[in-house]
């Protein structure tokens, strides 16, 4: 926190409530980016099973606890004060958060036996994408797309990430660095031919966790 | 699903639970569904931790799993052995090979390390959120 923050008088809102997302509520197995937000700031306590036994669920909490560690709490009292400044990005950013956990396409992985049928949803490659960006420092990832026939073994695909730079770093260091982070876990954890990898830095944020 | 088949459910849940790489296992089908299970589970109708889901039709068998995997380890391998292990497993129970297949997904490479774990059917207040969210379990359950 820094020494702004910490001046800033106690809002009415919750440290990490969330603005209205403009996706519907209805596919995150019967929960809400609210309600994940709060379970959040219990620092998931008492134990919610139906979120914790929940892909979708565990998915945006995941992006969710890495936003929250890339100053959302900064974010959000930013927001108070100033609702209309930093609610289009804070928005933005959870759009895509829970846009990417729809289970989405099958991601298949060889095996001899055909009798075997073995995948990865398109939402865990994309959780995992996001999550090497998010790790890599002075960046929070915006969207992820998986361009091309990712259900064909062997088909070239094409992915296209969009991402927050924090204000002060070099945007072709950066880019580099996240291009090869994306690469070294899709090589890792699935079997697709990536043919390019184009990032987009698309907004700059302070430290303090506005967006510009 | 028969009572053969929902231990053999309850068998290959643990055991995928059990093995290296794995972080969790989900319900198989959608997890509305899944409440409705849960639901019925606590009237005794069905028990809980059949995440496996297992279709009989004709003489084929579908045995369908979806798991939570820990990015420490690549997740092919991950999935390779745990597709391993419940082909081996229905095989070693009498199933044919020729007539049988078994779909394994990853539905979370997960960093934290933490389980996903079965619907505790002794949290009153999870089987109320359950039957509140699900779409016509009320009717169900009333059914009872």
């Amino acid at each position: 926190m820094n020494s702004e923050d910490s001046v800033l008088p106690p809002t009415s809102v919750p440290p990490t409530s969330v603005p209205p997302t403009s996706v519907p509520d209805d596919d995150l197995d019967g929960h809400t980016m609210q309600e994940l937000s709060d379970y959040l700031d219990r620092e998931r306590t008492p134990f919610d099973a139906s979120i914790e036994s929940s892909a979708a669920c565990r998915l945006a909490l995941a992006g969710m606890t890495r936003l929250q560690e890339l100053s959302w709490t900064a974010m959000t009292r930013q927001s108070a004060l100033d609702p209309h400044r930093d609610d289009a990005w804070i928005t933005g950013l959870l759009d895509t958060i829970k846009a990417e956990v729809v289970a989405g396409r099958d991601v298949p992985i060889s095996h001899p036996d055909p009798t075997l049928r073995l995948a990865l949803t398109e939402a865990a490659v994309r959780g995992m994408v996001r999550r090497a960006g998010d790790t890599l420092g002075g960046v929070i990832m915006g969207r992820c797309t998986l361009d091309g026939d990712i259900t064909t073994p062997g088909e070239p695909i094409r992915v296209e990430v969009t991402a927050s730079l924090r204000y002060g770093l070099g945007a072709g260091d950066a880019a580099d660095q996240l291009r090869e982070r994306i690469a070294s876990a899709l090589h890792r954890h699935t079997e697709l031919v990536v043919d390019t990898i184009d990032v987009t830095i698309d907004d700059i944020y302070l430290e303090d966790g506005s967006g510009s | 699903m028969t009572d053969d088949d929902a231990a053999l459910s309850r068998s290959l849940t643990a055991a995928i639970r059990a093995t290296e790489g794995v972080t969790g296992v989900f319900p198989a089908q959608p997890l509305l569904e899944a409440a409705a299970d849960v639901i019925a589970a606590r009237l005794a109708l069905r028990l809980p931790d059949e995440l496996v889901d297992i279709d009989r039709a004709d003489s084929f068998t579908t045995v369908t799993a979806h798991i939570s995997t820990s990015a420490s380890l690549p997740a092919p391998e991950t999935l390779r052995r745990v597709g391993e292990l419940v082909r081996g497993t229905l095989v070693g129970a009498g199933a044919d090979a020729a007539e049988l297949a078994v779909n394994v997904k990853i539905r979370l490479i997960d960093d934290s390390g933490s389980s996903a774990p079965a619907p505790d059917l002794e949290d009153d207040d999870f089987i109320e959120r359950a039957r509140r969210r699900s779409t016509g379990v009320e009717g169900i359950s009333a059914s009872y």
